[in-house]
């Protein structure tokens, strides 16, 4: 079980930082993510904001939800390359977009990426069974969430050309 | 009844016309019947007492055989020893056999059958007499069914059997088994009552005014033969019964509180008192016996329900503090994003430079974030292991990986803080350990953690040995130190030593606790070794487990010097 930082397989409780996070922290080049339309939904404003600033300085064309149904509009409207939702949300949950993100044909093959403050490994595992591509929690990491994502988008071969092109290893 | 004796004499009084006479007069009155058969087994004669019994009227017996009037499966015994009257070869039997009335009943007698002879010992006439033994048999099967106990084995079967067995024995209409309710005393509740061949349910009265108070309420018995109205005139319940005679005794446990009472009631006076009253306490210790089973088993069964009870109430406030706490985790981890999100990106320049100042002050806004999120998730952790729901995923690791993880991230930190680092593995260790990797990674890291964040100067040590076949994992720092009188407490809950381990080091003091809880749940143990001024090893015991094997090396790598 893992309650803390999204990709870290265990991190000692208490105050020492990740040692990962500080290995890995170094900023990505400010085009990695350029022309690439990302879909964030979320209903808290300061998460939709934080990732919304993290996806747009490596270059994402960020496109912004509150809620599961006016993210659906938005991502049957710009057909994003990648969606970040938020779970508990009114309106529409992010159980709920998944599934119609799913069962809609122009947008079935998008990955819908969980970005939950739902942090323990029993959600984690309804996501992933659920059908969330990857399973983040919040808080993210703000040196290491770009590269989280990226990372479990490995299978995409637009991601690992760029990552190629842009000179970055995760 | 009396058997006539000697024979010889009473042939020569039958052959006597006026003995005769006199005889029939004896007969014409004898509560028992009385019946003369041929040879042939032919009935000649009868008295009304033999008609009654059998339902037939002399004439219409007339020709008829006595084997004829028994119960099909007394008829060869019957043939038998009539047989043996007639052939001389015995002068009487006596038997008990069954006749079939004309109506249908079965009546259960007593017979004494004898030869008549005339003076030259020839067979003249059998004679029987016919004892009417139905009412003592009920009342003997009754309480052999008692003392065989095959009642119904317990609960409300046992009470109606026991009344019907008790009417039944005692040839009345009604019986009652009751309890009483309350402590007075002053009430009670039928657990079943047999009211002319019916079972009553739900049958409870108050014992003022009937002749059940003196019972229950002075543990005695009570007789009224006759005129029980007359004598409880208040009692409507008598009027309505029709009652006229009762008989009643209390029910007892095992020392000797009355628990209810037993009664039985007829519509005409009752006779034979001590009869009844002997069969009424054999059926009432047995009642007695049984009401103390039920009672305890009530009361076995409202403790019982009492702990389902509080079982289920603990669960339930188990399952609401889950709740809570994990409700309590989302919803601060939701601003908590924010908080870290963007003074990560500000301390990183991401939203344009700042200044040195302004580097350091939204730094120290990452790094309480960061503090307050290690705090949710040990709060987490903790509830969850105290209510028992961290499970243990046990797999086998390769050590060499695990060490490998501990080491990098021991080098990391000691670098931060220019400190020198060992890691020590002991080549008889097994290759492969059976454990929950992320929960040990949980704890060393902790301990590394700790290591380095109260050591200023010198080295952080990481040795891993084999000592009796356990796995013992020691993290040793030059540090601070412990006090002795800490030790203790070090591992409790929100506790930091002053002086040494103090809050200026950060930290709510729930590491440790969740450290030790951890270390229990995985079958071992931690203790420390300190000097204050002079460092600390935090020592972990952990049992091997069973997959594993140990691998046969006779050097053994030095370990760490404290």
């Amino acid at each position: 079980m893992n309650e803390g930082n999204n990709r870290t397989p265990a991190h000692p409780s208490t105050t020492a930082s990740a040692p990962r996070a500080s290995a890995l922290s170094g900023k990505l080049p400010r085009t990695l993510l350029a022309e690439w339309d990302i879909l964030v939904v979320d209903d808290d404003s300061g998460s939709l904001r934080v990732a919304q600033f993290l996806l747009s300085y490596c270059g994402a064309r960020v496109h912004t939800s509150i809620n599961g149904l006016e993210g659906l509009k938005t991502a049957q409207k710009v057909h994003p390359k990648i969606i970040i939702s938020d779970i508990s949300m009114p309106v529409m949950d992010g159980w709920n977009l998944l599934r119609k993100v799913k069962l809609d044909p122009a947008l079935s093959s998008t990955p819908v990426i969980a970005l939950s403050a739902h942090a323990l490994s029993s959600d984690r595992q309804r996501g992933l069974e659920a059908g969330f591509h990857t399973y983040l929690t919040k808080p993210l990491n703000p040196m290491t969430f770009v590269r989280d994502m990226l990372g479990s988008l490995l299978n995409l071969p637009d991601v690992r050309e760029r990552l190629a092109k842009e000179g970055v290893s995760l | 009844m009396t058997i006539p004796h000697p024979l010889t004499e009473l042939s020569r009084t039958l052959h006597h016309p006026q003995g005769l006479a006199h005889l029939s007069a004896l007969f014409f009155h004898s509560p028992h019947g009385v019946s003369l058969q041929t040879a042939d087994g032919r009935v000649v004669r009868t008295n009304p007492a033999f008609e009654r019994m059998v339902g037939y009227l002399e004439p219409e017996l007339t020709g008829l055989t006595v084997e004829q009037l028994l119960h099909p499966d007394d008829r060869a015994e019957q043939r038998r020893f009539f047989d043996e009257l007639t052939d001389d070869k015995r002068d009487m039997f006596t038997v008990t056999r069954r006749f079939l009335r004309l109506n249908g009943q079965m009546l259960w007698v007593n017979s004494t059958c004898a030869a008549l002879r005339d003076v030259e010992g020839r067979f003249q006439y059998a004679i029987s007499f016919d004892e009417d033994i139905t009412e003592r048999r009920k009342g003997e099967e009754a309480l052999q069914a008692i003392a065989e106990a095959t009642f119904s084995a317990s609960g409300t079967d046992f009470f109606r059997d026991l009344v019907r067995l008790l009417a039944t024995a005692l040839n009345v209409p009604y019986a009652l088994v009751t309890e009483c309710t309350n402590p007075l005393k002053d009430h009670v509740r039928a657990l079943a009552f047999w009211r002319e061949e019916k079972h009553i349910d739900g049958y409870e009265y108050d014992l003022a005014g009937t002749p059940c108070q003196r019972v229950v309420q002075q543990n005695t018995l009570s007789y009224h033969p006759r005129d029980v109205q007359r004598l409880f005139p208040k009692d409507q319940d008598l009027v309505g019964l029709q009652a006229q005679s009762y008989l009643g005794i209390p029910i007892y446990d095992s020392v000797g509180n009355v628990l209810g009472h037993l009664f039985v009631m007829d519509r005409k006076a009752m006779e034979n008192e001590p009869r009844g009253l002997s069969i009424l306490k054999i059926f009432a210790a047995r009642a007695g016996a049984e009401l103390e089973r039920k009672q305890h088993d009530a009361e076995r069964e409202r403790l019982i329900e009492q702990l389902r009870l509080a079982k289920d109430r603990a669960q339930e406030s188990s399952r609401l503090k889950s709740e809570f706490l994990a409700t309590m985790s989302h919803e601060l981890r939701t601003p908590l994003n924010a908080v870290i999100g963007f003074a990560g990106i500000l301390r990183d320049g991401m939203a344009g430079e700042i200044d040195a100042v302004a580097h350091e002050l939204v730094g120290s806004i990452f790094d309480s974030s960061q503090h307050l999120l290690g705090l949710i998730t040990d709060i987490l952790d903790l509830s969850k292991i105290e209510a028992g729901r961290m499970e243990l995923l046990a797999l086998d690791v390769p050590l060499a990986d695990l060490v490998g993880q501990w080491r990098a991230q021991l080098e990391v930190l000691a670098q931060t803080k220019g400190l020198a680092t060992k890691v020590t593995l002991d080549p008889k260790l097994p290759p492969l350990i059976r454990t929950d990797r992320d929960r040990l990674t949980q704890v060393i890291a902790n301990l590394i953690a700790n290591a380095v964040k109260f050591t200023e100067h010198g080295s952080v040590t990481l040795a891993l040995k084999l000592a009796a076949g356990d796995l013992v994992i020691a993290v040793t720092d030059t540090g601070v130190g412990i006090a002795p009188h800490a030790f203790d407490y070090i591992f409790d809950e929100f506790r930091q030593v002053n002086g040494s381990y103090n809050r200026s080091k950060g930290g709510a003091g729930l590491g440790l606790a969740i450290v030790r809880k951890l270390c229990r749940l995985m079958g071992g143990s931690i203790r420390v070794e300190s000097e204050q001024g002079k460092g600390s090893t935090f020592i972990v015991t952990l049992p091997l487990g069973q997959s594993t094997n140990v691998a046969d090396s006779s050097s053994s790598q030095e370990e760490a010097a404290r």
